[in-house]
């Protein structure tokens, strides 16, 4: 149920004024359920219930004659103590800038008879701003109910409405609802009740089963929907953004994505003058060559506007007027996107936004027209016949144009286009992802080796690390990757400090690190010492997922490009060559390369992965896997080096450096340094 | 071409004459692995046949023709002779240490290094052809380009144009010691075959070092002109001048790692920062070099540099018994004084000590 709540949470559009942000607590009242909400007939209990919870009724009905007001009515029985746990707070979230919370019912039955309902003095109301975390705040609050002496055996009945919608969004209907949740459920209702001369399409997805019953009169139309013993919909972790694992169904009055270009393009309108300081700092970038001041504006509203997002009042679709994200120095995407065209407008070029969505990037062609299917927004721009896609919203980014990082939201609607169509986001190939190249030196098989790792950040690795930078210190990076390479070396120390050197313009970080590793070698049997080269880095996107047996399709990281070379130089030539090998594994999805060559002295192990695609459909899971599990068992070398420790002379350079250390009083192999 | 081809023997060190007999050294299964290790059992002992085995007329013409550009048996046949006369002349090094091989199209490039106990190093891809592992190129990586590139762009550029005895002038004022004179010779050159890379190239291939204050306008405008790949390396390789040395050694940052950290370049910077008083620095790269040049007597031999210069003379004695004990090489008194120049060991009292038992 919680999942319920939460999509229904996301579904909402979200807006509040100032006042109510500042703390006034809003109102929730107690009245009768509307006239026209229907009364489900419940079934009779089956003989064997779900636990924790047993859902028996989930109905939500929908009426758009007047104000738009949705009616929720849910009830379940409390099958086991976790239920109990689970299901004994009752929390609607809503936004009181344009929602009004009415309960209508709140009781607990025991053996039929009601043992608790609701009173106004139960309901509680605190501020929900989940995502402050991330510098949203959206005007949100959650109405609680604290249910006491809740027993295994209850059952719980409730009802409530929420009236009111987001005037930014306009007179046009657009809604979504779930068709099917998590948990089962004996019961699930859907009406939409409209005026009798609202036109609105609608589309379901994920249940081609489920029937859409639509009734018209001269006044009144309906469309309901009505799923019997409705399957709990699991949901399989590393899901690609744009797959819901639940059934759901889409209304809207938009006829086409020009309505909808129409509809953006009044919010993106600058209609008042710029400032004399946006001017000021618009005639100092005019005195930059194009590509420069095109770079310069970039980076200034990337790294110089924080991000904030202050959802509140209009601004939760309005964006605030360019001047004024100027000097406040903060503002969401729509902010800095308006801010960040009217710069390069100012420059003569001709930026427009662009509506995209982050989760269902180019899926949202399957989405019939509507301003509900996107959740962020970009700029757009064509400088000398190439097209870029700029996101204002990430900070830290190469600041050349040609190495700036573009993010592949699939498709995108572009505003000021008028054209009707969505368009596809085609960006410039570019590198992302990591090269590590280890060197391990070991000039015996007893002293610490040497471990040196130079990494490479490329694209949008390079940004996150850019961005990691800024905000730690150094010192905290060290512990950090001193921790991670102690998980394979427990003795691992460091032997000179960490070293960053930042390629922004070609958008390139180079990461070197040097250690000492006292525990690299391992005894084995008969005095031999055993090593392990692996490839971690590599390795963690050839593992394979949670959950193996998938029914939902498999998310990759992408773009994403990874290869890890480490090289061992052996104390002397032993040879491996007989263990060379070079593995390939391809499929639509990824590529992996794999090698371990020997080369006198030198044992190297290299390892490659490349994302090929963003996720592996769920038919083609298996096969993908079964690539995964075999590319997994060459993640790493490991080999033995024989009649090492029985060798008189096998300690010589070990005693040779620390007869040096003593001589000369100073320390050079491990931790002092 | 012939008396380039005569002069570069020279300098390479020579020996011996082309043989027809084809014993076959190296053959078509065997990996480079066990080919990098024929070419290093040559090199320690250059015996002339199993020298010339190493080469093939075949190989070296289509390797000539395929990457030079120069399709012309008697050119691949005289590259291939001055192939085997560097081959000989690496061998001369008292110490032979093999970094990687890497493939490169159709040939493997076998990278070593190079060094003689007073510190002078070579940095060297040896190029097979993959195809019957045949020896076909020396690239020497403190010069510009190979040696059968060099003299393919010296009979292009140099030979065919004319300016072949103008530069055998410059070079012969170089040899007598006459910079001043080279510099004008050289000044007078076309500008077009001035800002030639073989012209730099052929030049520097003749001046072994540049401190003396005579020859450094000679230097100074030759390594102006030449944009040079690893111009630190050739920088330091010309200047023994302690600050010129260490303003070579600072530009070593735009070599690629291999050799940045080889053990010749470590050992380089460890006796550097031991003469400028750094002795911490100093042993912390020596011990590094150490870790690389792994069981090989000229990672100690550098070290005991370090250790002299800094004045560590207790140890210095400890490193000379270990040398003596562990690689069986014993210096003479007059060797010591030479290497120890005036670090004060030879006056130390543990010196006094120590050759009581060392001699």
């Amino acid at each position: 149920m919680k999942q319920l709540f939460t999509t229904l949470a996301i579904v909402l559009m979200v807006w509040i004024s100032p006042a109510r942000a500042l703390g006034e607590r809003p109102d929730v009242t107690i009245m009768p359920a509307p006239d026209w909400a229907d009364k489900q007939a419940l079934a009779k209990l089956p003989d064997t219930l779900h636990k924790p919870l047993h859902y028996r009724l989930v109905d939500k009905q929908v009426n758009d004659v007047t104000k738009q007001t949705s009616f929720s009515h849910n009830r379940y029985v409390f099958t086991d103590a976790a239920g109990v746990q689970e299901g004994s707070t009752v929390r609607v979230r809503f936004n009181p800038a344009f929602q009004e919370l009415v309960f209508h019912n709140v009781t607990i039955l025991r053996e039929g008879e009601a043992v608790y309902q609701l009173n106004q003095q139960d309901i509680k109301v605190i501020n929900a701003e989940d995502d402050q975390q991330n510098n949203m705040y959206s005007g949100l609050f959650d109405a609680l109910i604290l249910l006491q002496d809740v027993r295994v055996g209850d059952e719980l009945d409730v009802s409530y409405s929420l009236s009111g919608t987001n005037p930014v969004l306009g007179e046009r209907f657009s809604y979504f609802d779930n068709l099917g949740w998590g948990v089962a459920v004996d019961l699930l209702t859907f009406k939409l009740t409209l005026p009798g001369d609202k036109k609105v399409a609608y589309k379901v997805f994920g249940d081609a089963n489920a029937q859409v019953q639509h009734q018209q009169t001269d006044t009144m139309q309906t469309y309901m929907v009505r799923v019997e013993n409705s399957i709990a919909h699991t949901v399989e972790n590393e899901l690609p953004g744009w797959f819901s694992p639940f059934p759901y169904i889409q209304f809207t009055e938009f006829n086409s994505w020009l309505e909808v270009q129409s509809w953006a393009a009044e919010l993106f309108k600058v209609n008042t003058e710029l400032s004399p300081a946006l001017q000021a700092y618009i005639n100092e970038l005019k005195t930059l060559p194009q590509d420069q001041a095109i770079e310069q504006a970039i980076t200034f509203v990337q790294d110089e506007i924080r991000y904030l997002g202050l959802e509140l009042g209009v601004n939760s679709h309005q964006p605030n007027m360019p001047h004024q994200v100027y000097e406040k120095r903060f503002g969401d995407c729509k902010d800095k996107t308006l801010l960040l065209n009217t710069l390069l407008q100012a420059l003569e070029i001709d930026a427009q936004p662009a509506l995209v969505s982050t989760e269902k990037r180019s899926h949202i062609n399957e989405f019939l027209p509507t301003h509900s299917a996107f959740n962020h927004v970009i700029t757009h721009f064509t400088l000398d016949g190439q097209e870029f896609w700029v996101d204002p919203t990430i900070s830290y980014q190469g600041n050349s144009l040609n190495a700036l990082y573009q993010p592949d939201y699939g498709s995108a609607l572009l505003v000021d286009a008028q054209s009707g169509v969505l368009k596809e986001i085609d960006v410039k190939a570019a590198r992302h992802g990591i090269d590590i190249n280890e060197m391990i030196v070991a000039p015996d098989y007893v002293s610490p080796v040497q471990w040196r790792i130079e990494s490479h950040y490329y694209g949008w690795q390079a940004e996150r690390l850019r961005y990691q930078l800024a905000s730690s210190q150094k010192k905290q990076l060290q512990e950090h990757s001193l921790n991670y390479y102690a998980q394979f070396y427990p003795g691992v120390q460091v032997k000179t400090p960490i070293s960053f050197s930042d390629n922004r313009r070609d958008n390139v970080i180079t990461v070197v690190e040097s250690y000492w590793v006292p525990d690299f070698w391992q005894s084995g049997d008969s005095g031999s010492v055993e090593f392990y080269l692996g490839a971690g880095n590599v390795g963690q996107y050839v593992k394979l997922p949670q959950t193996v047996r998938r029914k939902q399709p498999l998310a990759k990281v992408y773009p994403m490009t990874t290869s890890q070379r480490v090289t061992l130089l052996m104390p002397m030539d032993v040879d491996f060559s007989a263990l060379a090998y070079q593995k390939s594994f391809e499929d639509p999805y990824v590529r992996i390369h794999s090698a371990m060559e020997y080369d006198r002295r030198r044992v190297t192990f290299h390892s490659q992965y490349e994302a090929l695609a963003e996720y592996v459909p769920v038919e083609a899971v298996p096969a993908h896997l079964s690539k995964l599990k075999q590319a997994s068992k060459f993640t790493g070398f490991g080999g033995s080096v024989s009649e090492v420790t029985t060798n008189p002379n096998h300690t010589i350079f070990r005693d040779f450096v620390e007869q040096m250390e003593r001589t000369t009083k100073m320390k050079f192999v491990g931790e002092s340094l | 071409m012939m008396r380039l081809i005569g002069t570069l023997l020279l300098i390479l060190i020579t020996s011996g004459c082309a043989s027809t007999k084809k014993t076959v050294l190296l053959n078509d299964t065997q990996s480079i692995y066990d080919a990098n290790k024929i070419l290093e059992y040559v090199l320690k002992d250059p015996d002339d046949s199993m020298l010339f085995d190493l080469i093939d007329k075949e190989a070296s013409e289509t390797y000539a023709k395929n990457e030079i550009g120069i399709d012309n048996p008697e050119f691949a046949l005289n590259s291939a002779i001055v192939t085997v006369a560097a081959l000989k002349g690496l061998s001369r090094f008292d110490h032979v240490a093999y970094s990687h091989s890497q493939a490169k199209g159709n040939y493997w490039y076998s990278h070593y290094i190079f060094s003689n106990n007073n510190g002078s190093y070579a940095l060297v891809d040896l190029i097979l052809a993959k195809q019957d592992k045949k020896l076909v190129d020396v690239h020497n990586h403190v010069f510009r380009s190979s040696v059968v590139n060099y003299l393919g762009e010296y009979e292009t550029h140099i030979e065919q144009k004319g300016y072949d005895d103008a530069l055998s002038k410059i070079e012969e004022l170089i040899k007598n010691n006459d910079p001043r004179s080279a510099l004008e010779h050289y000044l007078a050159l076309p500008e077009e075959i001035r800002t030639l890379g073989i012209v730099h190239e052929s030049l520097f291939r003749f001046i072994k070092r540049c401190n003396a204050e005579a020859h450094q306008a000679l230097c100074n405008r030759l390594l102006s002109d030449s944009q040079h790949e690893y111009q630190g390396l050739l920088r330091a390789n010309l200047y023994s001048n302690l600050n010129e040395y260490a303003k070579a050694l600072s530009e070593y940052e735009q070599v690629p790692e291999a050799i940045r950290s080889s053990a010749p370049i470590l050992m380089e910077e460890a006796v550097l920062q031991a003469r400028q008083g750094n002795k911490q620095e100093g042993f912390a790269l020596a011990i590094d070099a150490l870790y690389r040049a792994s069981a090989n007597s000229y990672g100690y031999l550098m070290l005991l540099q370090v250790s002299l210069f800094s004045g560590e003379h207790e140890f210095s004695t400890e490193l000379l018994s270990f040398i003596k004990k562990t690689f069986e090489i014993q210096f003479t008194e007059q060797e010591l004084a030479d290497f120890s120049g005036d670090s004060g060991f030879i006056q130390s009292e543990q010196y006094a000590q120590f050759k009581l038992g060392y001699f």
